[in-house]
């Protein structure tokens, strides 16, 4: 208390201008149209200012919260997409044929994943996921990224799955040239996670560098459409009938993270007709 | 007339009259687009004698300037200035001692000093006093040129009149 005192007593001067000038201040912005407006407008900008960085580091802790809502998002517009379709045309009425433009019946849906574990230095690599029976992921099954394709799923356990790579020199994907239908089988020769190899696609077709190279649908596991790479190289070897492509692949498997598994709605009426055809 | 009190509180009444009756009335007129003014009433803060506690020469400033502002009808603005007059007053006065010291008991007029100390002490205080003041009246550090300006022009104008008042009546204390 007395501490008090003395420190009133040996700065009350300044104590006392300090409050005056307080009144003063209170008096300036409180009565005067011109200050007042600059006191409102510097206010408001200091205030917007502090908000502002305030509202950065608020938005940073929620991040991880939104990327999730954002796979979620992805994974539900790739289920929307045309792609995922059935193209369910049916004919309604016995005196005209008429096209059902409602009538698409989903085909495909996604299980957004994420990458656990991933080898590309290897001949036979593999991936896993932290995706398994539980959430329905069964061998065998597509598995792309945002970008085009990453592999077939393997072997599933209850909360996991081991992804065949494209990057494996196993891996055979049904692929076609975008816009021209050519089919042929993607493989890979190991070494390089850039680049896979387009086979079996017969040499009279024109094929040129720079061709985009989608999935051809012709197996059940991808869509038809999925983005897979670019043309780089292309010639026919000696004494071959077919062209060997070399292929950039668009989805780089060394950084590869948010993937997304493809189950296909009709694959037990695929495997029935295979049933039937093999019992012939 | 010997009572000190008497004698400051008619000075006073004369200082706030001469401002708010005369100098206000006065257009000085555009000078480049500014406008100056001419301030004399600090200089009854100025001319407060050596032993006049800081307390009460903050209480004055903050009592005068509210009057002026009364009639510049412009609230806060000039008391704010002389309370930062009054503030700074001591210390400016022990920045510019003379050789022989103060006599406490003496007002800062050019009589007890000399005309170069009394002009010294005049113009560094009336340009804290101008700058500050257009600083609470502009409001805004963006118009740090028009600050600079009004100050220049209007310390002209101000100490020219506090020089005339000082030399016509040329009082001892």
């Amino acid at each position: 208390m007395f501490g008090l005192l003395r420190l009133l007593a040996r700065f009350g001067a300044v104590f006392l201008f300090l409050f005056l000038e307080g009144i003063c201040m209170y008096l300036i912005v409180r009565f005067n149209e011109n200050q007042k407006a600059i006191f409102a407008s510097s206010a408001s900008y200091f205030s917007g200012a502090i908000l502002n960085q305030y509202q950065k580091v608020t938005r940073y802790a929620r991040l991880e919260k939104q990327v999730e809502t954002m796979q979620k998002e992805v994974a539900r517009l790739e289920n929307e997409s045309w792609k995922m379709y059935y193209l369910g045309q049916t004919k309604t009425d016995t005196a005209k044929m008429r096209i059902d433009t409602l009538g698409l019946v989903p085909m495909y849906s996604v299980v957004e994943a994420q990458v656990i574990n991933n080898s590309v230095s290897g001949a036979k690599n593999m991936l896993t996921i932290n995706r398994g029976r539980k959430h329905g992921v069964f061998p065998p099954m597509g598995v792309i990224t945002s970008n085009g394709i990453v592999g077939i799923v393997r072997h599933s356990t209850e909360h996991f799955s081991s992804v065949l790579s494209v990057l494996n020199t196993q891996t055979r994907i049904s692929a076609s040239v975008k816009g021209k239908g050519y089919f042929g089988s993607l493989v890979w020769k190991g070494s390089d996670p850039r680049h896979a190899w387009l086979l079996d696609v017969p040499k009279h077709n024109p094929v040129h560098p720079g061709d985009t190279i989608e999935t051809s649908g012709f197996s059940t596991l991808f869509p038809k459409g999925v983005l897979v790479g670019v043309v780089r190289k292309r010639w026919v070897p000696s004494g071959e009938s077919n062209y060997l492509i070399q292929v950039e692949l668009s989805a780089d498997l060394t950084h590869v993270n948010q993937v997304y598994v493809v189950k296909n709605l009709f694959k037990k009426e695929f495997d029935q007709l295979e049933q039937l055809s093999a019992n012939e | 007339m010997n009572n000190p009190i008497i004698r400051q509180g008619l000075r006073l009444l004369f200082f706030l009259l001469f401002q708010v009756l005369l100098l206000k009335q006065i257009p000085l007129g555009p000078i480049g687009p500014f406008y100056a003014d001419a301030f004399v009433y600090p200089l009854f803060l100025l001319l407060l004698p050596q032993r006049t506690s800081l307390e009460l020469l903050l209480l004055l400033g903050f009592g005068i300037g509210l009057f002026v502002d009364m009639f510049y009808d412009s609230w806060g603005v000039h008391a704010s200035a002389s309370v930062f007059l009054a503030f700074i007053r001591p210390g400016m006065l022990r920045r510019l001692e003379p050789k022989g010291g103060y006599n406490l008991n003496y007002g800062l007029t050019i009589q007890r000093f000399s005309l170069t100390w009394f002009l010294r002490y005049a113009a560094i205080m009336m340009l804290f006093y101008l700058g500050f003041y257009y600083s609470m009246q502009v409001f805004s550090p963006v118009f740090f040129l028009e600050i600079v300006a009004k100050t220049a022009l209007s310390f002209v104008t101000s100490l020219f009149f506090i020089l005339i008042l000082m030399l016509i009546f040329n009082p001892l204390d």
